[in-house]
């Protein structure tokens, strides 16, 4: 876990209930076990600035599709959700989060150029290693999310 | 009077949630246009009256910044009114943005409120009463 986990925690929560009106619970070990009939997502983003890294979202096929459905208005199961719109809304909550995060870790002088996001499928093992490193990691309507931020340099959270 | 608006933005939702919420206002909407990022957006401010713009800043080939900048070197362009609508909330990078002219910077996420307000109170419709 980061030095940065707590500033992680606080933005998730905040931006995954203003942004999609949805809420992370507590989770134990077992949630994260990888099941064979769940497909997996990761989507990353990068800043570069003052303070430079990564942060990264790993979940659930599923979480991308009801985050969609939230913001959007519509229902999971709606084509619009299920297409195209459950990657990007996915892409736009990790965008959300890491450009809050710059700001709650670093300070509100602190400038960062966030890369575009970028989402894709993970196997087993990436999820395993997603869940191994994550900094925080919470369910959310029933679906696993674990988020790791890496910083570069020495600039440290206040 | 019915005005033009055009949302650029690399996220097809942002976009979708920003059209949705002045569709359901009650602002007269004459034409909706989308732009994926800055240069999208500048092939259609060349080619379409445009009354207001909500911009990004983080976006491929070319970002919100430079496309204001653009606008502002433009003759035609220089005086359509930009809101930026971004994640980020540096007040470095505020005071950056509202220095090269923007009319108003916007957090995301947003509220529907905070879009119609600003859209309203840019557009001068609230002292209209329109």
């Amino acid at each position: 876990m980061s030095d940065y986990a707590s500033a992680l925690e606080k933005v998730f929560h905040e931006i995954l209930s203003k942004y999609a009106m949805m809420f992370g619970e507590p989770a134990g070990e077992a949630d994260f076990v990888y099941k064979p009939e769940n497909v997996y997502v990761r989507s990353d983003v990068g800043f570069k600035g003052q303070y430079s890294g990564t942060m990264s979202v790993a979940s659930t096929k599923g979480f991308c599709f009801v985050l969609a459905a939230n913001v959007l208005g519509t229902e999971p199961e709606q084509e619009c959700a299920k297409t195209g719109s459950g990657c990007d809304a996915m892409k736009e909550f990790i965008n959300l989060t890491c450009g809050h995060f710059v700001t709650e870790a670093f300070g509100k002088q602190a400038t960062a150029d966030l890369t575009p996001p970028d989402a894709f499928i993970i196997g087993s093992n990436e999820w395993e290693e997603a869940v191994k490193s994550a900094d925080v990691k919470f369910m959310v309507e029933g679906m696993p999310v674990a988020v790791s931020v890496n910083v570069e340099g020495t600039g440290r959270a206040k | 009077m019915a005005y033009n608006f055009l949302i650029v933005d690399d996220s097809i939702t942002t976009r979708t949630i920003i059209k949705k919420i002045l569709q359901l206002s009650s602002i007269e909407i004459g034409e909706l246009h989308e732009a994926a990022d800055g240069e999208e957006a500048l092939e259609v401010l060349q080619n379409k009256w445009i009354d207001l713009v909500f911009a990004d800043i983080n976006m491929p080939r070319m970002n919100g910044v430079e496309m204001v900048q653009r606008m502002r070197e433009d003759g035609m362009l220089k005086s359509i009114p930009v809101v930026i609508v971004s994640s980020e909330g540096s007040e470095t990078r505020i005071e950056e943005m509202m220095a090269k002219g923007i009319k108003a910077y916007l957090r995301k996420p947003f509220t529907p409120e905070n879009i119609k307000e600003l859209a309203e109170s840019i557009l001068n419709l609230d002292k209209r009463g329109e």
